[in-house]
């Protein structure tokens, strides 16, 4: 996380490692924004104005002891920001989501996320994520894609662990709802079809 | 949890950036912070470096640094962007006179010599192309292209002669190259000339130059090479191909990127068919990588083309080869229409009363009944096509006499009333 800026850094590694950190991280970044967003020229876009922000901030004398939450966190940023440009967001949506009773951890106390998790395909899913509302795949897209722990989302989405755990949780079961509908869908299509051939 | 976790995360590792939109992204973020340097990094000269008595000294490091930027700029900067230019422009003598002819000295191999000609050619007719339809090709720089190409068709032409005298199967192959390469110029100069555009100039002297030289090249090919030497220059252009296609940077999703992957598949799956064949008929197994050398040259000058101008249709040379399941499923399309057709034709003179036109239909009907039978006895693409098209004209040609019929029935009933 960035430091206090001081004055005359030192120019040639920090520029060393910021580009360590862009061929190390790019990938990752562009995968989330892309998943985020579903526009690759977009989710380039995303990616690019993250680094150069970073830079910036470099050039302003901080210093960025670990590059890899910073980048996430300004890549979040930057997409919070192209939800609101996006008209297609409505504001009825934003506030719908805003209104969401997050709950507490004892709501996971029926279920647990593992034992929640392993009664999901996770193939399935990977191709659900985008009929999740972004409070949902955004927290989800963190801790199984990106894999970071709770505790390192929490500090990114600014919202407390307890808050995360639920959404992650709440995401899996609305994931699930999904799955099970589509495979009702898909099975309703398939009698209809015998039906149609008898 | 493990296993779901896993299944998510493997399947989302498939979505990463491209080899060249990783560079192109690469690229932009460290011209940023090139534009962007640290404050820092300005070199600061240090105090008293200045000479007393002198109004200014520009310091040693300066001037050779500056000296190595001037040399960077003529010989980096500026042919590559010599490299777009096109007749007119300033730089494009140096694209001509200096890139390429660096490049030609590159190319030691006669086969290398002679694809580097055909490569060169393939650039005039596109940068003539591109000027044309931007309405810029003038009378002169059209007669300056058209000798450019007789030119590269000569050395062309020569380095083969000398190949021929070493390589006699080589030679062939260059043969093959270089007239796929004419042909296909030729064909999209003489469309291209045919369309009627009065607002711009169109290449009729370029066609008529590549015209004869295609001609004249078609008639000099003789042999079929060995199947080993054509297998293997099959290979060599699809690598290119592949290589074009990184160097273009298309999107994978782009229209020209699918097309050329289809075409890549196409390959692909007749030279496994070549391979089976090749156990059975040695001969007809070489004569029909003939045909996939041609069209792997095809697509080679597709992509050198679209480097340059984008005016050029890839159907009109590499037609797409349907899959034994995409011909069936045409071919289930078209039984289907000849139904649609038979079936609205019965309905059609059931209801007409002119008994005369009933008549003079009924042959139509009977003969698209033996045709919906021969559709489905076709066994070659070309037949079904044939059988399909012709089902199509007699089914509109009934139609039209009965509904001719239909109005006269009409405007006699009107006038009566």
């Amino acid at each position: 996380m960035p430091e206090a800026p001081h004055v005359g850094p030192n120019t040639e590694s920090q520029e060393d490692r910021f580009l360590q950190a862009f061929d190390e991280y790019n990938d990752a970044l562009f995968r989330h924004a892309f998943l985020r967003v579903s526009n690759r020229e977009k989710a380039i876009d995303l990616v690019h104005d993250a680094y150069t922000k970073v830079w910036s901030y470099l050039r302003n004398g901080y210093e960025i002891d670990n590059f890899r939450p910073f980048l996430y966190k300004v890549l979040n940023n930057l997409i919070i920001d192209e939800y609101r440009k996006r008209k297609e967001y409505s504001l009825d949506k934003m506030l719908e989501e805003e209104g969401i009773d997050e709950g507490s951890f004892d709501d996971l106390q029926e279920s647990t996320v593992e034992a929640l998790a392993a009664t999901i395909d996770g193939r399935k899913a990977f191709e659900l994520l985008d009929e999740l509302s972004d409070s949902y795949k955004e927290v989800l897209l963190y801790r199984f894609v990106d894999q970071l722990g709770p505790r390192e989302i929490s500090e990114l989405i600014e919202e407390s662990e307890n808050v995360v755990s639920v959404r992650i949780h709440r995401g899996l079961k609305q994931l699930r709802v999904l799955i099970e509908s589509h495979e009702e869908l898909a099975e309703a299509k398939r009698e209809h079809k015998r039906n149609e051939k008898i | 949890m493990k296993k779901f976790s896993e299944q998510l995360h493997t399947k989302s590792q498939s979505i990463k950036l491209q080899t060249a939109e990783r560079s192109v992204l690469r690229e932009r973020v460290v011209s940023y912070i090139e534009y962007h340097p640290m404050p820092g990094s300005q070199t600061v000269a240090p105090a008293g470096s200045t000479k007393s008595g002198s109004f200014f000294t520009v310091p040693f490091s300066y001037i050779t640094r500056a000296g190595i930027g001037v040399a960077a700029l003529l010989l980096i900067l500026v042919p590559a962007l010599a490299e777009r230019a096109v007749p007119g422009d300033g730089l494009y003598a140096v694209k001509v006179r200096f890139n390429e002819e660096v490049r030609s000295t590159l190319a030691l191999s006669p086969y290398e010599k002679i694809e580097w000609e055909t490569e060169r050619l393939n650039r005039r007719i596109a940068e003539a192309r591109l000027l044309a339809s931007e309405g810029r090709l003038t009378d002169e720089v059209e007669a300056e292209v058209a000798a450019a190409v007789k030119t590269h068709t000569e050395n062309a032409k020569r380095e083969i002669e000398v190949l021929r005298g070493e390589d006699e199967e080589e030679a062939t192959l260059a043969t093959i190259a270089l007239n796929t390469t004419l042909e296909v110029q030729a064909t999209s100069l003489k469309e291209k000339t045919n369309q009627n555009n009065a607002e711009a100039k169109q290449p009729a002297l370029l066609a008529a130059v590549v015209g004869e030289a295609a001609a004249k090249e078609s008639a000099s090919q003789a042999g079929v090479p060995g199947y080993e030497r054509l297998m293997a220059r099959v290979e060599l252009n699809t690598t290119r191909i592949y290589e074009l296609l990184e160097t273009l940077g298309l999107s994978e999703n782009s229209e020209d990127y699918q097309d050329v992957r289809r075409r890549l598949d196409d390959i692909n799956r007749t030279v496994e068919q070549i391979t089976i064949e090749r156990e059975t008929n040695e001969e007809a197994a070489r004569l029909a990588l003939v045909g996939v050398l041609q069209r792997t040259q095809k697509l080679i000058v597709y992509l050198t083309e679209i480097q340059t101008s984008q005016t050029f249709g890839v159907e009109d040379f590499v037609p797409v080869e349907l899959t034994p399941e995409e011909q069936q499923s045409k071919l289930d399309v078209y039984r289907r229409d000849t139904q649609i057709i038979i079936d609205g034709l019965e309905k059609t003179r059931a209801s007409t009363t002119d008994q005369a036109a009933v008549a003079s239909t009924a042959g139509a009907l009977g003969r698209l009944y033996d045709l919906q039978a021969e559709l489905s006895a076709a066994t070659s693409s070309d037949a079904v096509e044939a059988t399909f098209a012709e089902i199509k004209t007699i089914g509109t040609d009934a139609k039209e006499i009965l509904s001719t019929q239909r109005n006269t029935d009409a405007e006699n009933s009107s006038s009566e009333s």
